[in-house]
């Protein structure tokens, strides 16, 4: 075994363990935890048995391994940007509608409160 | 007859009190604080408004929204939009109203800063308003002039029938555009009248024009996207 693959496994192991926390905490759904468990996995066995990259780069048509490992990377962080982009925007428009919402109901409150006011002033008149 | 003026504010403390001084006691006034940091809303109180507050910076289009929802829970017939930084005067609306009256086929009326002789737009408003109110014309098939402006009157009922697409909006800055599209697709009758334009007095503009061309070129091609 290399030092790197002693260095990267322990690394990959609490990796695993923090997807597993946050899915156990239900901070991620089982679909996020399922997808990070097997980026995770997969990592794990490259970094073990090294050598299958070499049937998949040859396989895919890279002459070079290094050349497919980098191009399989890029292509994995770029649909992960977007995929984080493309959450962000729906979190974007969902905080909005939040707070307009919030907003309306918060005014609508503040509304009653004063109408109440008035109307204890108006009571308390009466009653004097 | 009930209305409703709908002003969208941010950090216009130094402006916001005259504006509010100059409308007409008949008229009920909501405006809508997105999120100033400064005294819009107390000075707005003061002035015995309806305040509803974003606790951040939405955008315009948003808090314009917002307040056509606050506006739709009151029983209005008519809905008008101003701005919050004294470009625009209360003393057109009545005229707004006039036509409204006239014509019930009218859904809203557009105060046209084009048609009103007074606005001296900068350079690059006054070459890319035609341009953007000349797409958006050819995609709604309405034969607007100033397709931006921020002055509009909106017959109640008539919101109150797109009230779903008012909840549907998914431009929070640059929302004309993406109105229009949708109110064409809903078959709404918009008109415009002239209105006259007063030069921003206290207040900045916050968008640069780059970045407003960009923004309204965007949600063009996003509303397009969404209603086909």
């Amino acid at each position: 075994m290399k030092p790197i693959t002693i260095i990267i496994i322990p690394l990959i192991i609490l990796l695993l363990c923090m997807a597993a926390v946050l899915f156990k905490k239900d901070r991620i759904s089982f679909q996020t935890f399922f997808v990070w468990f097997l980026i995770w996995l997969a990592t794990a066995f490259v970094f073990i048995f090294p050598d299958v990259i070499n049937i998949f780069s040859d396989f895919l048509g890279f002459n070079n391994r290094m050349l497919f490992v980098f191009t399989v990377t890029i292509v994995v962080l770029l649909v992960m940007a977007f995929m984080n982009f493309a959450k962000n925007k729906q979190n974007e428009l969902t905080l909005i509608k939040l707070i307009q919402h919030v907003s309306l109901l918060a005014s609508s409150l503040e509304e009653q409160k004063e109408k109440d006011t008035d109307e204890n002033r108006h009571h308390h008149r009466r009653v004097q | 007859m009930k209305i409703v003026i709908t002003i969208a504010a941010y950090n216009e403390e130094n402006i916001i009190g005259s504006v509010l001084q100059q409308i007409p006691s008949e008229y009920d006034v909501i405006v809508v604080d997105d999120g100033s940091t400064d005294k819009t809303r107390e000075i707005c109180k003061s002035y015995g408004a309806t305040v509803v507050k974003h606790v951040i910076n939405l955008g315009q289009g948003a808090a314009v929204l917002t307040g056509f929802r606050k506006a739709l829970e009151g029983n209005y017939d008519y809905i008008i939009e101003m701005d919050g930084d004294g470009q625009h005067d209360p003393a057109d609306i009545p005229r707004f109203i006039e036509l409204l009256e006239k014509h019930p086929e009218i859904d809203i009326v557009v105060g046209s800063r084009i048609l009103g002789s007074s606005y001296k737009a900068p350079f690059f408003r006054r070459t890319f308003l035609p341009v953007f109110t000349g797409i958006i014309n050819k995609i709604t098939g309405y034969q607007l002039t100033d397709s931006m402006s921020g002055f509009r009157v909106f017959r109640a009922n008539s919101l109150r029938r797109c009230h779903s697409l008012i909840n549907e909006f998914l431009e929070p800055q640059y929302l004309a555009s993406e109105m229009f599209i949708k109110f064409s697709r809903e078959n709404l009758v918009v008109s415009e009248i002239p209105i006259h334009i007063s030069s921003r007095g206290f207040g900045m503009s916050y968008k640069g024009l780059v970045r407003y061309g960009w923004g309204v070129t965007r949600t063009i091609i996003r509303t397009i996207m969404q209603v086909q």
